[in-house]
């Protein structure tokens, strides 16, 4: 490996750690990363449930005679998960980065630079697909008579997985960006990137309700057999579509000849090849293909009628901070959609289903008595609290500045006044879209009334404004501030983390409460719960504002 | 009016101070020039005044409004313009200069007034209606002048105002940084370009570690000294 190569390494290796690290602690002092074992613990369950369904595979599978079919599922899908969140991490890295500007100047070939980044992408890749891949090639090792080689097969095949499909990532990305201007609409692709992650987030869920029949039920394994056999010709297709896979299943089936070598082989040489493409293409294409930031916008003089129009009135510094966070929300489309997508996304993943159980929802509509009256809009209120606490607006409130807090933090303008704005700014987003979608809901269920629609917009407002508060608290005592990329203000922001579990834990007190109430008597539960929302708006509202008055002089940005 | 007494700030606790026991006084009509080499502590010291930063001990009082005790009076007496423009790229350059309008309560008839005025002597009125990420550095930079300005205020901080102005804009501002103080006004602002330091200013501070190693009229800072220009004067004190 040359000495340039290496130095890119070693840069890109220091760059991401250290992007890893402050991302979890939310800062340099490495804090976060006690949270580690907690996320990987967050994890097990979902592991523990794909080690049992892949055990299932196996031995349902081999029973037919085929238990490597479990190799030639999980290489594929890891392969599979790589070629779809590849494209993204590609773009992002090879496009937007900051350093391309100071790199590409330097004697580096932007080969170099291409496989460098690569090489980055790869060690994010390893962990994403290793919860999906490393359980099955483990349950199958353990099951399967397998030769001594099978322990150095399967981890080289694990780390050179995601290889040809990234390959493949990439050679479109690069021709993709040399062709097209979309690198001049950044925001553009992230968008149409989000809609495609929402309609592959429904293509599986839909795939995801036909497959439930063998993940669940008693007799997994019989369950399992019959989707196997109904199915004969999925193994072929499978094979057939990713080559790949079935190297990779003649390299470490039980029984293999010669240890499986040419299987690896095949898989080494592919991968080898597949690299070889990049270099080849990065060469060729990378430098063509990169743009500069900037958005087009509008260019013409500003005629002095239209500064006269504009300049025309005077707004109150709470409406003119208002109108800011709006303005900057609608215009940042990363921030936007980060936003908006769980908002629409939950509750179609929550009533969806509703639509193919038609006498679930006959059993609804005929509610009555006490259920009707105080259960359903209790419910709704509960429904829109928990709509509004995926938005993630509050809970990045004071990251979404940025390298822009500057501005608020030298203008005279209270802590508690621009906390204010960002919680109204909060309630009108949340209180809009949870209102539009539980009316929506209620009214599809034919239960909505004049007076359950006024209780939820009074109850919601005041709902919606402690739950902002509560949501802001992790942001306020330790925002990102030091992004450059807006989606690590969203995404990858760990205070988003922490306030989904404080709402949770608040939500499931209020719960509780709830409970309490309908026992005593269900007709308090709604008038109590407008007193408890009114009270907590009120105590939050003072104690998040001292908070912020505090905490907005100790930020050293 | 700017007074700064005995003010300390170190990044980490009981680490190397980044300004160490500051004591200075900027009294109206005086353009006062703040130099140092790089990391000195004069972005720190600004930061400071501007109400960014908290310091660790000291007082600092802008038109005789305690910073820490009433932030909010002493902030409305200054304009501030970071040594980095940094501004909101989603917005246009006059939904800025409004919002910046609205937080200061500028009236309408003279933001009009400012905007127009300040457009046309930093040429940047044909720009106005555009998004801020396409502009560029220098752009940004008069943007912000703007918006530091547009509410007339009685103190100027301004941390290398000059830097990415093209020469005529320069010119501008240092019209302006004349006018102002001829008005009875306080200026401070801090700049490597010492040439416009020692034309411009009515006296000069040197940081050097955090403590200022130099300060009084060009004429004051001659005496003991071999050197004749105030970058001869520079380099000698900062070396020792």
């Amino acid at each position: 490996m040359n000495r340039r190569l290496l130095a890119l390494m070693r840069i890109q290796a220091l760059e991401n750690w250290r992007h890893f690290r402050e991302r979890l602690g939310g800062g340099r002092s490495g804090w976060g990363l006690l949270l580690l074992p907690l996320l990987v613990l967050a994890f097990v369950p979902a592991i523990a449930m794909l080690t049992v369904s892949y055990m299932a595979l196996y031995l349902a599978a081999s029973m037919l005679g085929f238990g490597e079919l479990l190799i030639t599922v999980v290489v594929a899908a890891g392969q599979i998960l790589c070629l779809m969140f590849g494209v993204f991490y590609v773009i992002s890295a090879f496009y937007f980065s900051k350093d391309l500007s100071i790199l590409l100047p330097l004697p580096i070939r932007p080969s170099e630079i291409a496989l460098s980044k690569f090489l980055g992408i790869l060690v994010g890749e390893y962990m994403t697909i290793a919860p999906v891949v490393v359980p099955g090639l483990v349950v199958y090792g353990l099951a399967a008579d397998v030769s001594w080689t099978y322990v150095p097969f399967a981890v080289m095949i694990f780390l050179l997985l995601p290889v040809v499909p990234l390959v493949l990532s990439a050679l479109f990305s690069l021709v993709l960006m040399r062709v097209t201007n979309l690198g001049r609409r950044r925001d553009v692709l992230r968008v149409v990137g989000s809609l495609i992650g929402v309609a592959l987030a429904i293509l599986f869920g839909q795939l995801g309700s036909r497959f439930e029949s063998f993940s669940v039920g008693p007799d997994q394994v019989g369950q399992v057999q019959q989707f196997l056999q109904a199915r004969q010709g999925m193994a072929a297709a499978v094979t057939q579509l990713i080559p790949t896979s079935r190297w990779a299943t003649e390299a470490l089936r039980a029984g293999a000849p010669a240890l499986g070598s040419w299987g690896m082989l095949l898989y080494l040489g592919t991968s080898a090849v597949a690299l070889g493409l990049l270099v080849g293409f990065a060469e060729w294409l990378l430098p063509g293909g990169l743009t500069t930031a900037g958005d087009g916008g509008r260019s013409r003089r500003l005629t002095a009628e239209e500064l006269r129009r504009d300049t025309g009135k005077i707004r109150s510094p709470l409406w003119a901070l208002l109108l800011r966070e709006i303005r900057l929300l609608n215009r940042t489309p990363t921030f936007l959609m980060n936003a908006l997508l769980p908002v629409v996304l939950l509750p179609l993943v929550m009533f969806l289903p509703l639509l193919q159980e038609p006498e679930a929802l006959a059993l609804v509509r005929q509610v009555s008595g006490p259920w009707a009256s105080y259960g359903i809009p209790a419910a709704a209120l509960g429904m829109m609290l928990f709509i509004s606490s995926v938005s993630n607006l509050a809970s990045t409130a004071i990251s979404r500045e940025g390298r822009f807090f500057w501005i608020l933090r030298s203008l005279p303008v209270s802590p508690t006044l621009q906390i204010r704005a960002k919680v109204l700014h909060s309630v009108l987003f949340n209180l809009l879209s949870s209102m539009v979608v539980m009316v929506g809901v209620l009214l599809w269920m034919r239960l909505l009334t004049p007076l359950i629609f006024l209780y939820l917009l009074v109850a919601g407002t005041l709902g919606v404004a402690a739950g902002s508060y509560l949501m802001m608290v992790p942001d306020i005592l330790r925002p990102n501030l030091t992004w450059t990329d807006p989606q690590r203000a969203m995404k990858g922001n760990l205070n988003v983390l922490i306030s989904t579990i404080i709402m949770m834990a608040f939500m499931g007190l209020l719960v509780v409460v709830s409970l309490l109430l309908w026992w005593t008597d269900p007709r308090l539960l709604l008038p109590a719960l407008l007193l408890i929302f009114g009270l907590l708006t009120w105590g939050l509202d003072r104690a998040v504002t001292q908070l912020a008055e505090e905490k907005f002089l100790e930020y050293e940005a | 009016m700017i007074e700064l007494y005995q003010v300390s700030k170190s990044y980490v606790r009981g680490g190397r101070k980044a300004v160490d026991d500051l004591t200075l006084t900027v009294t109206p009509g005086e353009i006062f020039g703040f130099l140092g080499p790089n990391g000195a502590g004069k972005t720190t010291t600004i930061k400071m005044m501007a109400g960014l930063l908290r310091p660790d001990t000291g007082t600092i009082r802008i038109n005789g409004f305690d910073m820490a005790r009433e932030p909010l009076k002493a902030k409305a007496q200054l304009a501030y313009v970071p040594d980095s423009p940094e501004v909101y790229e989603r917005l246009t350059g006059l939904e800025y200069l409004n919002f910046i309008g609205d937080i200061y309560g500028v009236a309408p008839a003279d933001r009009q007034r400012r905007i127009q005025d300040l457009g046309e002597r930093f040429e940047l009125t044909h720009a106005l209606a555009d998004r801020i990420s396409g502009y560029s550095h220098g752009m940004r930079q008069k943007l912000v002048l703007m918006a530091a300005l547009l509410h007339d205020p009685p103190v100027w901080i301004l941390d290398e105002p000059m830097v990415g102005l093209d020469p005529r804009s320069a010119y501008t501002l240092k019209e302006l940084m004349v006018e102002h103080t001829r008005k009875g006004r306080t200026l401070f602002f801090s700049t490597h370009v010492l040439e416009v330091a020692e034309r411009l200013c009515d006296r000069v501070a040197i940081i050097k570690n955090g403590r200022i190693i130099a300060s009084g009229t060009l004429e004051e800072l001659r005496h003991g000294q071999s050197g004749e220009s105030l970058e001869e004067i520079f380099l000698e004190l900062t070396e020792q």
